[in-house]
């Protein structure tokens, strides 16, 4: 939103002496943020009248002539132009070198064809005036030579600072989306009295003079009550002439961003820039029935608003209509059939107050957001609408001086005004702000605002502790004040924040440690960059089915769907980590041959229940070589880091037909048997599985890619037990036996182990592979050593061969021969 | 007889040069130290010799043969090592060939930049005694909005920009301030804690827009907390987090879940103040949302307004990861891009 500081000066004095980035400082402060701003006008002060004395031709150049021009003060200059009505006895702007033209460009001293030409005569363009470039502007006959041009062109030509107003900033400020409630700031964070125009002897004057004016109401009004309405009134005017509006109208509403248009228009946007109150201007003879009829449009239709454009209406928007249909969208926009025209000269003037959250659902719908449907967001003050209307009356009788009020102001629905107290006292406000505050400023500030402050006096207290009753002012009252810290904040920001002396709270003593599941994060998070040499990734939680269908994942988490996606491709949340993955290595393979890369996030699941949804907090991992196969990497890997996050787990082999939790059966992306599930407290925490090469291809993922997956959503509650305990160092000797077996090619050598410590020997210590040799057709050959120990004494000769026996015949017996 | 052993100890000299084996140095020792040997022969002769003569030539016969043995015992000695090393010779490795001189072509391991930057701003919390607490993304109305004072008809909705799910009762979190509820609801005051996550928002992405980023909540309760002490406390966080002394102002925001409600700006960094591009010539940066926390908030938490009082801010990490690194576009964060990701490897 523009704000005009000289639009603001009719309300509000500024003090003297202030640079524009101090007073756009104080206002960022201290009411609402500014985003920028700009001084307008000052070329006006800077350039003068200059009288054209003689022309004589350019000595080189055709189309330029030679101006001798007389500046006033016995000053005079020669200046070249090229201007065709450029002639002696005119007078004209005359801007002198270095002065700073609108445009942006500095006047230097330097030579036009030879010539050196002393200063510029101006076009109305040039000083911003205008577009007109056709010759420099010709001004009255009788303006003084050297009078700054601000003296001659009035109004037109006055000096403003225009500030930039965030609108978010004033979100929940209905009442300063005019001039006039903004000024109410100003005065009290400037410390400057508010003067009040819009106050009772205006308003009752006003309204003698239309009572004055007599007549019979044209237009009678009725506002349904279950309508979006919350006020409405009415005023009909005769005699209404249009023309274009003065020039200092002009100017405000060119300063506050709007384009002029003509008397109705501009009087329509100018008192709504003023006081805030959208407004909307009916041509008369086309409102049908002399009834204006304010109800829901019960039906669907189309309704064709005055920019031109067919809108779609639902039964449940407001409209405002006249006997037979709809003239108006309430709160958004009037209709092309009821708008005025350069021919009109009866009017009726609606001012009116909507439900905030109607407007906007009505405008977010129809994406039709209006400087009325902006306001009205806001929840304006229906006791704040008569004063719109007033002064539009005001503004026509200034305009159009015929003017004639017919029948009085019509009202229907409108509300009570609703008087909010909130009690407290300096005391209670110090304690939120941690700054002391007496009686005194809190009055000031609280009264320059235009709350009311009312003691009740009670005996025994201090002074200090003394509870007011503060009357919130109505403006304030339809929904930004409603309790005590809305009152410090009005004291914190005027008293301006930067007063308040910082102090450090005080604190009783709280240990505080990472949570479980926080430290089980950063453990798993270090491991794999330290021990998985891997980088951390980032990929979205949010996917597209198109995603899932690519690496035919059948989980589609249909519940889970947006309803209001941005796109295709980011319309879900994601059953788990693994297609996202396979994307980022597939994108991250156009580049790198290998890779390890991991992400520590969060899948979703739909529940059935009432809790309807739960994060599923997932590491996942890939692993991709050209060549060599990354899956005992993987395996290996996730062993070592959940032992080092002290979960006990197993790692079991499985089948793609399996159902596992985190991986769909039959999911065609798993490898027909390099897929190991990882089980901990009999529960499935993870799996490790490479990626078929056909789901592979789909990711352009050429190589061999493992991955892993591992959710730990049920063990982020609770903290890993300390898995080290200390024991005697052995006092006895151990003995260790090798043996070789023979397995077929494809048997899995952890069997040939398994079958051993069946044998449960309880002095076994530990049982592992020395090593595996091809033997071609007879399959392969695998050593083995096994470790015993016993902790009480040395073992026996006789304890050593027995046990190995029973190993040979252990393992001969599960199908593994000795060598 | 002296003569002899002379001789004997300058023809050892010679023999020893042209050692190359081991058989040869046992050769060596036997021809001059056995019991065969030239020392021995020299020896067997001395009992023709005077009681004077004897005990003057035993004790320069056994000098010799201690020198001897000792220059034998260097002489293996000497050997050894040549032959150990011919067989290192033969086991050589290239030392050269470090993974660091492989093709791999990703050879970097670490974290995301911006988990590097959240744990080192929960650090800096715990420090402080923040507790660190985390929630669902897919969260009620309740949580993200009403119990956040931001009722049904509430403009700041809009302004939110949220994700719905289908059934208009779920959304994903706008912000991470439903954990200030969520945090409220488990704990008895004074408390205090911070909440890093993921947030959403239904906006269409440039350099500059994500629809899903990074927040990092902030909240303190207890008796008789002021905007004093909020004042006090960012900027003692800020300073420590920017490793300088920063100067903040607050002016006036509004969020409906703290009353008062603040914008937060620090000095400019760039131009320490002076104004610069940067800054947009005001030498101030706005960083982050604060304020009181609303009443109403801690109704709804189950914390007495009337006894305690409380500050909440937010921080935007993304913001903070790109500020530090200069990263100029914020879709980066979640491409998932190894060449990104590499940039920032611990090792």
């Amino acid at each position: 939103m523009k704000v005009s500081v000289e639009w603001i000066g009719d309300f509000a004095d500024l003090p003297k002496g202030l640079s524009d980035s101090a007073i756009a400082e104080r206002v960022t402060l201290g009411i609402c943020e500014v985003e920028g701003h700009v001084r307008t006008g000052e070329i006006f002060a800077q350039t003068t009248v200059a009288e054209i004395t003689a022309v004589e031709p350019h000595p080189n150049a055709d189309k330029l002539q030679l101006a001798s021009v007389n500046l006033g003060g016995g000053k005079s200059a020669k200046v070249v132009c090229g201007a065709p009505n450029c002639r002696a006895g005119i007078k004209a702007p005359y801007a002198a070198t270095g002065t700073t033209l609108p445009a942006g460009f500095t006047l230097e001293a330097k030579k036009i064809r030879g010539i050196l030409s002393e200063g510029m005569l101006c076009a109305e363009d040039e000083l911003g005036l205008s577009e007109n470039h056709e010759g420099i502007m010709e001004l009255p006959p009788d303006a003084p030579p050297g009078a700054p041009l601000s003296q001659i062109l009035g109004p037109k030509a006055a000096e403003d600072l225009i500030l930039d107003i965030d609108n978010k900033s004033l979100t929940h400020r209905p009442d300063c989306w005019g001039h006039y409630g903004l000024a109410r700031e100003f005065a009290a964070v400037f410390a400057s009295p508010f003067k009040d125009k819009f106050n009772t002897a205006w308003a009752e004057s006003l309204k003698a003079k239309i009572a004055a004016d007599g007549g019979k109401a044209p237009v009678s009004i009725h506002v349904d009550k279950d309508s979006a309405n919350r006020g409405f009134l009415g005023l009909s005017l005769d005699k209404v002439q249009v023309s274009t509006s003065p020039p200092w109208m002009q100017r405000r509403l060119e300063a506050a961003g709007m384009r002029p248009i003509n008397t109705i228009v501009d009087i329509s946007n100018y008192a709504m820039l003023e006081t805030g109150i959208p407004n909307h201007i009916f041509d008369r003879s086309t409102i049908r029935g002399g009834k204006i009829v304010v109800r829901r449009a019960g039906k669907a239709m189309n309704f064709t608003t005055l920019d031109g454009q067919t809108r779609k209406i639902i039964p449940t928007d407001t409209m405002v209509c006249d006997s037979e249909r709809e003239s108006a969208i309430a709160g958004i926009m009037g209709g092309l059939e009821s708008s005025v025209t350069e021919h009109t000269t009866q009017i009726m003037v609606e001012v009116a107050n909507w439900t905030d959250a109607e407007v906007r659902g009505t405008s977010t719908r129809l994406s039709l957001r209006t400087d009325a449907s902006l306001r009205y967001e806001k929840s304006l003050d229906s006791q704040r609408l008569e004063t719109c209307l007033l002064r539009i009356y005001e503004l026509f009788l200034q305009l159009c001086p015929g003017v004639k009020a017919v029948g009085g102001i019509q009202a229907d629905n409108m509300p009570a005004p609703q008087d909010i107290i909130i009690q407290t006292s300096p005391v209670r406000l110090s304690r939120i702000l941690g700054e002391p505050i007496d009686i005194k400023g809190m009055k000031t500030i609280l009264e320059s605002l235009g709350f009311r402050v009312e003691p009740i006096n009670q005996p025994g207290t201090s002074e200090r502790s003394f509870t007011h009753k503060i009357h919130v002012p109505t403006w304030r009252s339809t929904k930004d004040i409603e309790c005590e810290a809305d009152i410090a904040e009005e004291l914190g920001r005027i008293i301006g924040y930067d007063k308040i002396v910082p102090l450090s709270p005080i604190h009783g003593i709280l240990p505080i440690r990472l949570s479980p599941g926080k430290t089980l994060f950063r453990r798993a998070c270090d491991f794999m960059v330290l021990r998985g040499r891997a980088l951390e990734v980032f990929t979205y939680p949010l996917i597209g089915a198109s995603l899932l269908s690519k690496a035919k994942w059948p989980v589609l988490n249909e519940q889970l769907t947006l309803a209001n996606a941005l796109s295709p491709e980011h319309e879900r949340m994601r059953p788990s980590l693994i297609p996202s993955l396979l994307a980022a290595a597939g994108e991250n393979r156009k580049e790198h041959k290998a890779f390890r890369i991991f992400e520590y996030g969060r899948a979703y699941q739909p529940l059935k229940t009432e809790e309807y949804s739960r994060d599923l907090h997932q590491l996942g991992i890939v692993f991709h070589c050209e060549k060599e196969n990354p899956f005992l990497e993987v395996a290996s890997l996730i062993e070592d880091m959940l032992r080092f996050l002290g979960i006990s787990a197993q790692l079991q082999k499985s089948s793609p037909q399996d159902s596992h939790p985190l991986i769909p059966a039959d999911w065609p992306g798993c490898h027909p048997h390099e897929y190991l599930s990882v089980q901990s407290a009999g529960k499935v925490l993870g799996a490790i599985v490479s990626i078929h090469p056909q789901i592979a291809q789909a990711f352009k993922l050429k190589g061999r890619s493992t991955l892993a997956i591992l959710d730990f959503t049920d063990l982020m509650a609770t903290a890993m037990p300390r898995k080290h305990i200390f024991r005697p160092l052995n006092r006895y000797p151990g003995a260790s036996f090798e043996v070789t077996i023979m397995m077929p090619a494809t048997a899995y050598t952890a069997d040939a182990i398994e079958a051993v410590r069946k044998l449960k020997i309880k002095e076994m210590r530990s049982a592992g592979v020395l090593g595996i040799f091809d033997m071609g057709e007879k399959g392969k050959a695998v050593s083995l050593q096994i470790d015993f120990r016993d902790e009480e004494k040395t073992l026996s000769p006789e304890f050593i061969h027995e046990a190995e026996q029973k190993i040979i015949e252990g393992l001969k017996k599960a199908g593994y021969p000795l060598r | 007889m002296l003569e002899k052993l002379k001789n004997l100890e300058e023809s050892f000299r010679q023999a020893l040069k042209n050692i190359d084996s081991e058989a040869k140095l046992a050769d060596l020792k036997a021809r001059f130290l056995g019991k065969k040997g030239e020392l021995s022969a020299i020896l067997k002769t001395l009992s023709n010799a005077s009681m004077e003569e004897r005990k003057k030539l035993g004790q320069a016969a056994n000098e010799l043969k201690d020198r001897l043995t000792a220059r034998l015992e260097e002489a293996k000695l000497i050997l050894d090592r040549k032959i150990t090393d011919a067989k290192l010779a033969a086991d050589w490795t290239d030392i050269t060939l470090r993974r660091s001189l492989m093709a791999e072509s990703v050879k970097e391991s670490g974290q995301h930049p911006l988990s590097i930057v959240q744990r080192e701003l929960e650090d800096i919390f715990l420090s402080m005694g923040f507790d660190i607490l985390d929630g669902p993304h897919i969260e009620t109305d309740w949580y993200n909005f009403t119990a956040l004072n931001i009722p049904e008809s509430h403009p700041a909705r809009d302004m939110q920009d949220t994700f719905w799910f289908k059934d208009m009762k779920h959304l994903l979190r706008t912000h991470t301030s439903t954990i200030q509820i969520r945090g409220m609801e488990h704990k008895t005051p004074p408390f205090r804690f911070v909440a890093p996550g993921k947030v959403f928002r239904c906006e269409t992405t440039d350099a500059s827009h994500e629809a899903v980023f990074h927040q990092m909540e902030g909240m303190l309760v207890g008796k008789d907390i002021s905007v004093a002490h909020l004042i006090y406390f960012e900027k003692t966080l800020l300073s420590e987090i920017f490793q300088r002394e920063v100067e903040i102002r607050l002016r006036p925001g509004f969020f409906p879940f703290v009353e008062p409600g603040f914008e937060l700006d620090i000095n400019c960094l760039i131009c320490s103040g002076k104004g610069c591009s940067v800054c947009k010539q005001t030498g101030w940066v706005e960083l982050l949302p604060c304020g009181m926390t609303h009443p109403n908030v801690l109704r709804y938490g189950g914390i007495d307004p009337e006894e305690y009082t409380g500050f909440a801010f937010g921080l935007g990490l993304d913001r903070l990861v790109m500020m530090r690194y200069g990263i100029d576009d914020i879709r980066l964060i979640h491409s998932g891009n190894l060449d990104f990701s590499r940039q920032f490897a611990s090792c």
